[in-house]
């Protein structure tokens, strides 16, 4: 035996704990965690999944409007950390018979790591099982970025951003995965890769089409690094099939965005996009339509708001509501567009401001009505959406 | 009296703890990472003021893939001119998120200086650039004047040039 060696170990293990809470930089409790997730029942209460002080899961729900709330629910996630942070955020939504499905990114020990983590309630949130790793590769590589939502036929269908086929530096960005589960979260397919080159760091927008099927619109990295977005339909997944180049900024880059878009579906069948880049030397959150198969039509608009960052966009019939924030340099405001003409007028509304630290607008359509939950430090604020 | 006593031998296993990881055989061998500190406004503004040594500041974050690259070539680029001049700085701006393991990755250890900012990224996003919508890398080039160009990925090679042309005494 080397007893170099084991005196060593043993020295180590006799000084550890004193060395130990030097060493441990662990999650700080000095910037909460605000990102939240957000989805409406059949019942048309609001619910909403994030992180509380102490950084566990919880879930909270109002039946009018924000005035008051539920009780918080926490729920077991074992000895997870969870990211809920600005595009990481949890994900959350109903199926059609009462089900609940929340996911969350499980960051692990290396860099750019992390599990999708699904957590699934069959009595409409009550009670939830222990988490469960969605994907099938185990690798410690990143697993990030989801997005989940039930499409027309009740099927639920998750994506995420996902590097297992990043094995060498000659491959741009990552790809994106994904797996359909046909009982609520109980069970699902294998997974399945919907697109290769994706940008790392962005959240995915899922849309339903006029057929019930989900498309996905997220930034990609096109050839020569350029961060256009991508479109696809979900149905797409496994077939190899190219994206659609939805957006045409020509924004080239090394760099990461951490800056996603967002995805509605319009009254005629297509679409309504918001975005983020840099087009023709100017910088800004941009508003264009998308036909039925993803492609570009009509003019691009920049919001009216030279500061907007992290625009959302939801639809309601001919009603458009695009919100974003914005900071002046001494407060956030969370601004919204609104427009009953399917976009093509559109009027501004603030709604709100704070000077405290805040998450991004999380944007959802409740029955007929168009909602914004805005989270400060101060509080969780929802905001109705009408022209 | 208990406690003072307790507190005096931790003083002592710890002085002894480093002592003898000095002696291990194979430490101190690798170039120290300098020690983290936490970055806010104010030390922003600091590292801004006039200065005889001018500084490329470097946000990224923990999840930034792109980030190790620019700065490892930032360094290489640096050190390459052959002075001291211009000091390379790192600034985590998810500094929540920088568990122990995150804090040791290698591309931190070329930096002159670290920071982890664990405030709200807003206002200081609007501090170094009220354009800056949290790209990264965000790179600022501080000029010894106090002037200062800021691109988001690795600056390009003529801008760098010129930056370290005016750095070098």
């Amino acid at each position: 035996m080397n007893t170099r060696k084991t005196g060593r170990w043993a020295l180590f293990a006799v000084l550890w704990p004193l060395l130990a809470p030097a060493a441990q930089m662990t999650h700080s409790t000095a910037r909460p965690s605000l990102a939240l997730g957000v989805a409406a029942d059949a019942q048309g209460s609001l619910w909403i999944a994030g992180l509380d002080d102490h950084s566990r899961l919880f879930i909270q729900s109002t039946n009018d409007d924000g005035k008051s709330w539920q009780p918080r629910q926490v729920l077991n996630t074992g000895d997870d950390v969870i990211a809920a942070d600005g595009e990481s955020r949890p994900a959350m939504a109903f199926s059609p018979d009462g089900a609940v499905v929340i996911s969350y990114t499980q960051p692990l020990s290396k860099p750019y790591t992390g599990n999708i983590r699904l957590l699934r309630s069959a009595d409409g949130g009550r009670t939830f099982a222990p988490p469960v790793t969605v994907h099938d590769d185990r690798q410690q590589i990143t697993h990030r970025f989801a997005s989940l939502a039930f499409d027309g036929d009740g099927d639920l269908n998750i994506v995420w951003v996902d590097k297992r086929d990043a094995t060498d530096q000659s491959y741009a960005g990552a790809a994106l995965y994904g797996k359909v589960s046909h009982d609520g979260g109980a069970t699902f397919e294998p997974d399945r890769k919907l697109a290769d080159h994706s940008c790392e760091c962005c959240r995915i927008a899922l849309a339903t089409g006029a057929d019930g099927k989900l498309v996905a619109f997220w930034r990609h990295v096109f050839e020569g690094s350029i961060r256009d977005h991508g479109f696809a339909p979900l149905s797409d997944m496994g077939r190899g099939r190219a994206p659609v180049r939805a957006t045409a900024d020509g924004w080239v880059l090394a760099a990461c965005p951490h800056h996603g878009p967002g995805l509605a579906a319009a009254s005629d069948g297509g679409y309504h996009a918001v975005w983020y880049g840099l087009r023709e030397g100017v910088v800004a959150a941009r508003y264009g339509r998308l036909s039925a198969d993803g492609q570009p039509v009509g003019a691009v608009r920049a919001l009216p708001d030279a500061g907007a960052e992290h625009a959302d966009v939801a639809t309601s019939g001919h009603k458009v509501a695009v919100v974003w924030r914005s900071y002046d340099g001494q407060q956030t405001r969370l601004r919204a567009w609104l427009s009953d003409d399917d976009g093509a007028h559109f009027v501004l509304r603030e709604l709100a401001a704070s000077a405290a630290d805040n998450d991004h607008p999380r944007l959802l359509r409740n029955g007929s009505a168009l909602q914004v939950v805005w989270r400060t430090l101060d509080g969780i604020g929802v905001y109705g959406l009408a022209p | 009296m208990v406690l003072g006593s307790m507190a005096l031998r931790l003083n002592q296993l710890a002085l002894l703890a480093v002592m003898l990881c000095a002696a291990l055989p194979g430490a101190g061998q690798a170039q120290a990472a300098p020690a983290w500190q936490n970055f806010d406004l104010a030390r922003w503004q600091a590292m801004t003021q006039p200065a005889a040594r001018p500084t490329v500041a470097v946000f990224t974050t923990t999840d930034c893939a792109y980030c190790p690259q620019t700065i490892h070539s930032l360094a290489t680029q640096l050190r390459a001119r052959g002075q001291q001049a211009a000091k390379l700085a790192i600034v985590v701006m998810d500094g929540a998120e920088l568990t122990s393991d995150l804090a040791k990755s290698h591309h931190y250890a070329m930096a002159d200086a670290l920071y982890a900012f664990r405030g709200a990224e807003m206002p200081l996003r609007y501090a170094v650039d009220p354009q800056w919508r949290g790209e990264t890398p965000y790179v600022v080039l501080i000029f010894a004047d106090g002037s200062r160009r800021q691109f988001i990925g690795a600056p390009p090679a003529a801008d760098l040039s010129a930056f370290l042309k005016t750095a070098r005494r």
